[in-house]
């Protein structure tokens, strides 16, 4: 073994995670015949003992129990709706389909009836639709950090969901501004008409 | 012969279904852990309470965000809690005096030992709190939680081969760090003990 391969293991010796058995028997003849790598390896094993030293001294540190008081307040609250456990597929299964039905619409209520739904015009001419909570999401705490995304969808793909769309701009996409929540999830979706 | 503990997703779907019980066993198997990472990532224990705070209040809101084909439970703990950390962080200055050794002084047979032993660690937690964030989350995660590389990609969102390369970087800085201390330490002048004239 040369110096350079060592490189690769030496941590983990170090810090006595496991290594493929040959590995480290060609490390610890290598480490004993070259003066410079045994000085890294007792350099890296030095360290590890003074963060495993670290880890001990606040081993003991854990949340006040005003904490678990306060938790178990939050359970028990309105919030804390029984949940379902969903798969991942499930879950986006959920989310495209409802995504699409407000798409679908918000869509209709800007074609239909769009005047007095809509917000103020902004600098740049845009109508908006007010932000539309999507159903299958928890609302969106005033403290929680969100993403404004804004996307464009197809209206043709309306068609195919039996719902109106303007015949004259069927080959226009649709702009919208998406609601995403800390974790990804689309929490809630404007549609926006640019003039 | 007792009965094995129920697992992290035994509580957890238990606790989807409304049961406090599991949920209460589940933050007490798994708070300190969240806790002391919020704690030695921040230096901050005002930090750390309000981190573990949000981490577990979004486990009771969003439970079904967790997906068990990504990692473990833990590793989901954790990665939010670097999230909620690291907003707090980009919030607020770092604190500027480090939490001190969590263990009391007490009688000892060797108070000098004991007074070197604490300086020593009061020295590498702030060296890891130098750290910058990226390399000191690999250096929490894996040294002071013996994480393994896998739960940590987990954690941190990366691959396992960024996790090792951000750790090895990280106790090279370390190192560099900690040698320096001692140099300086070695070259501050000494005091000569008084003569006694008695």
């Amino acid at each position: 073994m040369k110096c350079q391969d060592l490189e690769t293991v030496l941590v983990d010796l170090a810090r006595q995670q496991p290594v493929d058995a040959g590995l480290r028997e060609r490390a610890l003849v290598h480490v004993e015949v070259c003066a410079r790598c045994a000085a890294r390896f007792s350099s890296e094993q030095a360290l590890t003992a003074e963060l495993r030293a670290l880890a001990a001294s606040s081993e003991a540190a854990q949340a006040p129990l005003r904490v678990e008081a306060a938790l178990r307040a939050a359970f028990r609250g309105p919030r804390a709706r029984p949940a379902v456990w969903w798969p991942w597929w499930r879950q986006a299964m959920a989310i495209a389909a409802s995504l699409v039905v407000l798409v679908a619409g918000a869509v209709a209520l800007l074609n239909r009836a769009p005047a007095p739904e809509l917000a103020q015009p902004t600098a740049s001419q845009e109508l908006t639709t007010e932000f539309i909570p999507l159903v299958y999401a928890n609302d969106v705490l005033p403290a929680e950090n969100v993403q404004i995304v804004r996307v464009k969808l197809p209206r043709a793909a309306l068609v195919s969901f039996g719902l109106p769309i303007d015949q004259d701009r069927a080959g226009e996409p649709v702009k919208a501004d998406v609601v995403l929540s800390d974790d990804g999830v689309a929490r809630a979706i404007r549609f926006v008409r640019q003039y | 012969m007792s009965e094995p503990e129920p697992s992290d997703e035994d509580l957890l779907r238990r606790m989807m279904a409304g049961d406090e019980d599991a949920f209460t066993a589940l933050y007490r198997r798994r708070q300190a852990g969240v806790y002391r990472f919020a704690l030695q990532m921040s230096g901050s224990q005002a930090i750390a309470e309000d981190v573990t705070q949000e981490v577990f209040l979004t486990l009771i809101r969003e439970a079904r965000g967790y997906d068990p084909a990504r990692g473990s439970l833990a590793a989901y703990l954790y990665g939010m809690a670097r999230y909620q950390v690291l907003r707090c962080l980009r919030r607020q200055r770092p604190e500027t005096s480090l939490a001190a050794s969590e263990e009391p002084l007490g009688a000892s047979d060797d108070p000098l030992g004991d007074l070197t032993r604490r300086q020593s660690i009061d020295a590498v937690r702030g060296a890891v709190l130098a750290l910058p964030t990226y390399y000191r989350e690999a250096v929490v995660l894996c040294d002071l939680h013996e994480m393994n590389y896998a739960d940590a990609a987990a954690a941190l969102g990366c691959a396992v081969g960024t996790v090792r390369s951000r750790l090895h970087r990280a106790r090279e800085l370390l190192a560099a760090r900690l040698g320096a201390l001692r140099q300086a330490g070695a070259a501050r002048p000494v005091t000569s003990p008084a003569r006694c004239l008695i």
